[in-house]
């Protein structure tokens, strides 16, 4: 077999001519037409409108038959020399039979003897190669091979003529094949045509079956439609399908029931953000959908101040439907389109259905600005449609080198809205909110600013509050918003041991807009990775099916899905920034119905790049003065005669609330133009989540009456306020010490209020709290008070409404109303001590409060007294546990205080043994703005203060790496923060750098003792806190003075 | 015969390891803190036994005396004189008097091829242009048969103005001194003196600064390494030593009002900084074996200590020391900015002919208070080994040897 390449166009070489009476010498050496080009489409669309017949997939003694008719319900093919089939053999390579139809005679290669007539395929660059000779009336093109199927007539010949059919009225075109010896063959078909001449030289080709437009459905028969199938090859529909598919979009509608007397164009201008040259388009696409009827439409296109338009009659107009098939519509009728109620897609309009209708002439489609939709309300009313995007083909649909190309639309405007209105369309299924808040509680992760060296995997985790199952999740979602760069992310989802992530290069990922809720391909997964533009605010939407097994055991399937990772390599990503918000997912295509998305509780967030830092967000729009005059008493007496809450130390089983209320110096408040509730408050020891309310009556008007989320605030005694949290599960959780509380009065509502009580007669102060989660506290309660106005307004005033001047111990009261263990203490103990402040104590503790880590070592806590008569702790080890750790661990506080900018710890201690005894602080510390944590201790080498009481002796020992209580020793101790160092089994983010710095707080204090070396050595600490001036050590030739302080000058240890 | 051995100090350290985290118990549910896995294990101590040296039972062989009287006069030794065969010098303080002579203390064994240690002073006068002779041997202070001194470590000496049992004395000497056979559990007590040459008496029958071995483990070094300054140059003394333990060897000190002995007024213990820019091979920067110098002009501490760790093999002491100083203020806050400035550290390169590996337990030249002579020329005195690879009887070659630390 002979090839070579032939264009239609060109002229190459001229081998010889045959006459259609010489067909049967027709030899693979082909000369080139001139006459015409390729009659096809061409490309990786070509067969668009055309049909996939898919053969069984089984051997079956059954002859398929496929028939696709013509245009024309018959034409002469009598003079035809060529039959020309659009064909692309997708799989397998049968041996089919193609005819043609005429009466039911057919005229077929099945007619032809064996081995003897030939027969062409013309490749789309217009390359001629015989396919070889007709055998068992068939033919056999290569699977892969698409183009032109050239059948010479006069290598056809008659299978059966039974009614002496003629070629002069051909119906159709057919194929045939026996499935006992083919089958599990798919076979495309386009369009279809014949030449009258040489094809190469001077033939004609003639269409029989034109699909440039349009499919034509309606023309094809198949059988057997058991087991065969027939399938219509559609264009890629240009615009989304979902439910968003129309945003930016708008719904015109005529609102007239009644028909305008007069003649009244109502026009609705499409107006594009620049001129675009439509010289090149062959439609016009206009993304529509009827709503309501089916009004006529004039569609034009201005340039300038000409207008083309459809105002000839006649012209065809097609409809793009969301699965891609197009279908004629009626043709343009009184200048005008129909489109039936209820069609979406895109309407296509032939560039020649467009024609001048008024304006300059000169005014080319070179410069066109907009379309314009106009109807007369005359003959048009009570209408309804959406028109969404525009743009242009700018050829026939699927043909190799057509695109459609989205006009940029600047905005719509409806010219009547006396009779029509116009509404933007915003449908919108962005999971997450979209105010100034919506990130609050995400992480800002931000990468390192310089490349390492060498591979470097940062890692973030954000981890679920449970496991949740996404077997059945179609995409993950993340509430996601790039900083900073675009880094290449590895997302992945972590289920047990083993992790699926983005492994597979070339999968799309998208991303919602979190303003216009529409979505996009934002990237494809590349090196693994998802590289997110910067700026990207929204949702990133990763399809499951991108998630591929990475490590861990397989049979941890996505069923128990308990965290998404993200990964990045600092070797190749830094100076980079993204937040991650909420998690969710999709069951479904988004917009779809049945689609349900559903939220992922996220637990917390951890960053284990050793490279990255991570910061929780926290917006939150300041409306009120920093600053203002704290309006109670301040100092070591600021809350004399207030009261502690001492809270059982242990967690109920369940439901069990507690109840602190305080009346007022009067039976009743008038709380009706109140701004702010401020309550002198203070978290002694940890942070309980409470429930602050207002009674009146038999109402409750309270934090818990309003949606979580409103904000607390925070006031210091200097009268700095900041935001001390955000209500959640109806109730605050703060750090405030020694500060008060200020909740705006929004932040509350009515709980519940059944006799209609109002804020005219307030009479107490009700914090509610359930044992069941806050246990363990201390919270104390002074004077109460209200604002009216906004703080740092002129006009604010303040009024006091518990004076505690005196002793009114009678206006408190604790209850439960399950149990009733919580007790009240007076907070008059010293906390201050010179340059001290203490945070932790023994007071209104039992050893019941003090946990003892059970995979530790044994021990136990007694309650004592302290130089001063205070209760202080006595520990010691008891013995070591075989089967645990060799330390003894005990809590001594959750925290919550900061230690922020002191010089270090300090706490009374004395050694209740015979011997040396040493123990080591557990101290996390937390960032507060990014919610991490990691735990220090103290390490060896470093140098810390000892001042004996009975000896007035001071000292600087080295730990090692413990604190060592010499033996009667009884004091003060002071530990610079120098001496503590992160564990090493702690690696959360917080560096040496960030230890007890500005915005950092004691999150958990804790000890713990060596068994083995210390059992049964008692100690006693009390009195825990930090100290912010460095002492001086004194002797006699280091004599105390003004300048050389001793820790007993700094703490005015003479006052005690 | 009490055996005495050299002493040698041990570097052993608990290790103390991350510890054991425990819930929190008073959290907000829906607010809870992550709570995240605490290790349960904590590495165990690692305790090393003190490395003891074997007795040497064999008496080095020394050549009988010469009964004939010398023919021809001996020459003049200037400098630090080397022992004699079989005995050795180490751990020497010496302290320089107004009128230039100096007295050397020292440590060294009483006969020839034993290891009895005693303390020994001899006393210079200055020969301008040639250096210091020294006078011959005065044995000073020996172990007590059966106090807490019996055997005896290093010792140091300052002048000024003690006074012991209704006596004025014009010298204080701090020696360590133990029960321990083994040299281990060292404390440190005081001897006052007239004559440094002569009667040392020493201050009570205990310690000044005793250590517990009860409490921090009779197998280590305890106090040792006394280097004594007298702060106010009357009676006001800072007693430097060191303290090793199972954690290391570190250096504290203790002030005391040394004017009446039988009554001490003294301070609680300092540790000396170990921070700044100090040579070592820790991973927390011992200060073993330091002896101390004050500039008051200056307000600087000067140091000599010895560089950490020591060598592997015989003699286990340490291959380099360093002189180095400190602010004085730095001496009494925790924690102190600075730290120890390094000025220079010797090794063996800078030992006569490159030929001692060994250099070990050096002291500063000072005034007879304890106060640096010149911060720009600082004499050290130190001391060198030949190593057992070498010479069997090693410990005999302990002798002193010098450098002058020159400010450029």
């Amino acid at each position: 077999m002979k090839s070579r390449t032939v264009r239609f166009r060109f002229v190459l070489t001229l081998v010889m001519f045959l006459s259609i009476a010489v067909t049967l010498a027709f030899t693979s050496v082909f000369a080139l037409g001139l006459s015409e080009d390729y009659p096809f489409k061409t490309g990786d669309d070509a067969f668009v409108n055309g049909v996939t017949w898919t053969g069984p997939t089984e051997q079956a003694d059954y002859w398929q038959f496929f028939q696709a008719s013509f245009d024309e319900a018959t034409v002469d093919l009598s003079s035809a020399t060529h039959l020309a089939v659009q064909i692309r053999m997708d799989v397998g390579s049968p041996g089919l039979t193609y005819g043609l139809l005429e009466n039911g005679d057919r005229y077929a290669t099945a007619g032809a003897p064996d081995d003897t007539n030939e027969c062409f395929f013309v490749a789309e660059d217009g390359t001629v190669s015989s396919i070889g000779n007709i055998n068992f009336g068939a033919l056999w093109l290569t699977e892969g091979t698409q183009g032109m199927l050239l059948l010479p007539m006069a290598s056809l010949a008659w299978q059966w003529n039974n009614n002496s059919s003629d070629l002069t009225s051909v119906s159709s075109f057919y194929i045939t094949t026996n499935s006992q010896y083919n089958w599990a063959w798919q076979v495309t078909i386009g369009e279809i045509g014949f030449y009258t001449g040489n094809p190469e030289v001077d033939g004609t080709y003639t269409s029989l079956l034109d699909l440039k437009a349009q499919p034509k459905t309606d023309k094809y028969y198949y059988d057997s439609q058991t087991t065969t199938s027939l399938d219509l090859v559609k264009p890629v529909y240009p615009y989304s399908n979902l439910d968003t598919a129309f945003n930016g979009g708008v719904n015109w509608t005529n609102t007239l029931t009644e028909a305008s007397a007069a003649d009244t164009w109502q026009t609705l201008f499409v107006n594009f953000k620049n001129n675009v040259d439509l010289t090149d388009a062959k439609y016009i696409g206009i993304q529509y959908s009827g709503n309501l009827g089916s009004p006529g439409i004039t569609y034009g296109i201005e340039s300038g101040n000409t207008r083309y338009a459809t105002v000839s009659d006649g012209k065809p107009v097609y409809m793009m439907d969301e699965t891609g098939l197009i279908s004629g519509l009626d043709d343009v009728l009184y200048g005008a389109v129909n489109i039936p109620q209820d069609n979406t897609g895109v309407l296509l309009i032939p560039i020649e259905t467009l024609v001048y209708q008024f304006g300059d002439v000169g005014n080319t489609l070179a410069t066109a600005k907009n379309i314009v939709l106009t109807t007369n309300s005359k003959y048009n009313f009570n209408w309804s449609v959406i028109v969404g995007g525009v743009g242009f083909y700018n050829g026939d649909i699927g043909d190799e080198g057509t695109v459609y190309t989205p006009i940029e639309i600047d905005y719509y405007y409806n010219a009547i809205p006396a009779d029509c209105t116009m509404e933007t369309i915003n449908v919108n299924h962005y999971p997450f909110d979209t105010d100034l808040y919506a990130f609050n509680g995400g992480q800002l992760w931000t990468g390192p600013t310089e490349v390492s060296a060498a591979d470097t995997w940062e890692t973030m985790f954000v981890n679920f509050n449970g496991t949740y199952d996404l077997t059945s999740a179609e995409y993950l979602v993340v509430q996601y918003e790039g900083n900073l760069g675009a880094p290449g992310i590895t997302w992945g989802i972590e289920s047990g041991d083993a992790r699926y992530a983005t492994m597979v290069d070339g999968n799309s990922i998208y991303f919602m807009d979190e303003v216009t809720g529409e979505i996009e391909e934002v990237t494809q997964t590349l090196y693994a990775s998802v590289s997110t533009p910067q700026d990207k605010k929204g949702a990133l939407i990763i399809p499951m099916s991108a998630f591929t097994y990475q490590f861990g055991d397989a049979g941890n399937t996505l069923a128990t899905a308990k965290n998404i990772v993200l990964t990045t390599n600092s070797k190749y990503n830094f100076n980079w920034a993204l937040s991650v918000g909420g998690i969710g997912y999709y069951d479904g295509e988004i917009g779809a119905e049945g689609t349900t998305y559903t939220s992922i509780d996220v637990d917390y967030f951890f960053n284990a790049g050793v490279n990255c830092q991570m910061e929780t967000i926290n917006y939150q729009e300041w409306s009120m003065a920093e600053t203002l005059v704290y309006p109670y008493r301040t100092g070591e007496l600021a809350f004399e005669n207030g009261k502690t809450w001492v809270a059982p130390a242990t967690a109920s089983e369940a439901d069990d609330w507690q109840t602190m209320t305080v009346s007022f110096d009067e039976a009743t408040v008038d709380f009706t133009n109140a701004s702010y509730l401020a309550i002198q408050f203070d978290n002694t020891i940890g942070n309980p989540g409470l429930t602050i309310g207002l009674t009146s009556g038999t109402g409750r008007y309270s934090i818990a009456g309003v949606a979580d989320g409103e904000a607390i605030y925070g006031v210091n005694e200097l009268g700095d306020i900041t935001t001390a949290c955000n209500v959640l599960f109806s109730a605050a959780t703060t750090s405030v010490h020694e500060g008060m509380l200020l909740i705006p009065m929004s932040a509350m509502d009515w709980q519940w209020n059944p006799d209609s009580n109002t804020l005219a007669t307030v009479s107490n102060l009700v914090i509610t709290t359930n044992r069941k989660y806050n246990y363990n506290y201390q919270v104390t309660i002074g004077e109460i008070g209200y604002y009216t106005g906004e703080i740092g307004e002129e006009g604010t005033t303040f009024t006091k409404i518990l004076d505690l001047s005196i002793d009114k111990s009678d206006k408190f009261a604790l209850s439960g109303d399950v149990t009733n263990e919580a007790t009240f203490i007076n907070p008059i103990e010293r906390r201050v001590y010179g340059d001290t402040f203490i945070n932790v104590t023994g007071t209104g503790k039992s050893s019941d409060n003090f946990g003892i880590w059970s995979g530790g070592s044994y021990g136990s806590v007694a309650m004592t007294t302290d130089t001063y008569g205070d209760t202080a702790m006595q520990f010691q080890a008891t013995g070591s546990n075989p089967a645990g750790d060799a330390y003894t661990a005990i809590d001594l506080s959750p925290g919550g205080f900061s230690w922020a900018n002191a010089e270090g710890i300090t706490f009374w201690a004395r050694n209740d043994s015979d011997g040396e005894v040493s123990f080591n602080f557990e101290v996390d510390c937390k960032i507060e703005a990014s919610g991490i944590s990691d735990r220090f201790n103290i390490q060896q080498g470093h140098r810390y203060y000892l001042y004996d009481v009975n000896t007035g002796l001071t000292y600087i020992y080295m730990t090692k790496p413990t604190v060592n209580l010499p033996v009667g020793f009884e004091g003060w101790i002071r530990i610079p923060f120098e001496a503590f160092e992160r564990a090493a089994w702690s690696v959360n983010g917080v560096t040496k750098d960030d230890f007890m710095t500005e915005g950092t707080i004691v999150s958990y204090l804790a000890i713990t003792i060596h068994s083995p070396s210390y059992t049964n050595m008692a100690f006693s600490l009390n009195k825990i806190g930090s100290y912010t001036i460095v002492p001086q050590f004194i002797s006699p030739f280091l004599e105390p003075s003004e300048s050389r302080k001793t820790i007993l000058d700094l703490m005015d240890l003479a006052l005690d | 015969m009490k055996i005495k051995k050299i002493f040698i100090f041990v570097l052993a350290l608990f290790i103390f390891g991350g510890l054991a985290a425990c819930g929190q118990t008073t959290t907000e549910e829906t607010t809870a803190a992550p709570t995240t896995e605490a290790p349960t294990t904590v590495e165990g101590d690692t305790t090393a036994a003190p490395t003891t040296v074997q007795d040497t039972t064999v008496a080095p062989t020394t050549a009988a005396p010469t009964t004939e009287a010398p023919t021809t006069e001996e020459p003049v030794v200037y400098g630090i004189p080397m022992p004699a065969t079989g005995f050795y010098m180490t751990n020497a303080d010496i302290i320089q008097l107004p009128d230039t002579s100096r007295i050397l203390v020292y440590t060294t064994n009483i006969e020839s091829g034993e290891e009895e240690n005693v303390i020994a002073i001899r006393e210079g006068a200055l020969t301008v242009g040639e250096g210091y002779v020294y006078d011959d041997e005065a044995i000073v202070i020996t172990g007590s048969e059966d106090g807490w001194d019996q055997y005896l470590g290093s010792a140091s000496i300052v002048q000024g103005v003690f006074v012991y049992d209704s006596v004025t004395y014009s010298y204080l000497m701090a020696y360590a001194g133990t029960e321990s056979i083994n040299d281990n559990a060292f404390s440190i007590g005081f001897a006052v003196s007239n004559d440094p040459s002569g009667t040392w008496v020493k201050v009570g029958d205990a310690p000044i600064v005793e250590y517990d071995g009860t409490i921090y483990g009779e197998t280590y070094s305890g106090y040792y390494a006394p280097s004594l300054v007298n702060l106010d140059q009357e009676s006001i003394v800072r007693l430097f030593f060191t303290w090793g333990d199972a954690y290391g060897h570190f250096t504290y000190f203790v002030d005391i009002d040394a004017s009446a002995l039988d009554t001490i007024d003294m301070s609680g213990f300092a540790m000396v900084p170990n921070n700044g820019n100090l040579s070592s091979g820790d991973d927390v920067t011992m200060v073993p074996n330091g002896d101390f110098a004050y500039c008051a002009t200056s307000g600087y501490f000067y140091m000599v200590k010895d560089y950490s760790p020591t060598a592997s093999q015989e003699p286990k002491v340490a291959t380099r020391i360093e002189l180095a100083k400190i602010m004085e203020n730095e001496l009494y806050i925790a924690p102190n900015p600075n730290g120890w400035e390094s000025i220079r550290v010797y090794d063996f390169e800078d030992t006569p002919d490159y030929a001692y590996e060994r250099l070990y337990s050096g002291t500063i030249v000072t005034d007879e208070f304890g106060h640096l002579l010149s911060e720009t020329a600082i004499e050290i005195v130190y001391n060198v080994s030949e190593l057992e690879a070498d010479n069997q009887y090693y410990l005999y070659s302990q002798h002193l040897e010098t450098f002058l630390f020159e400010e450029e």
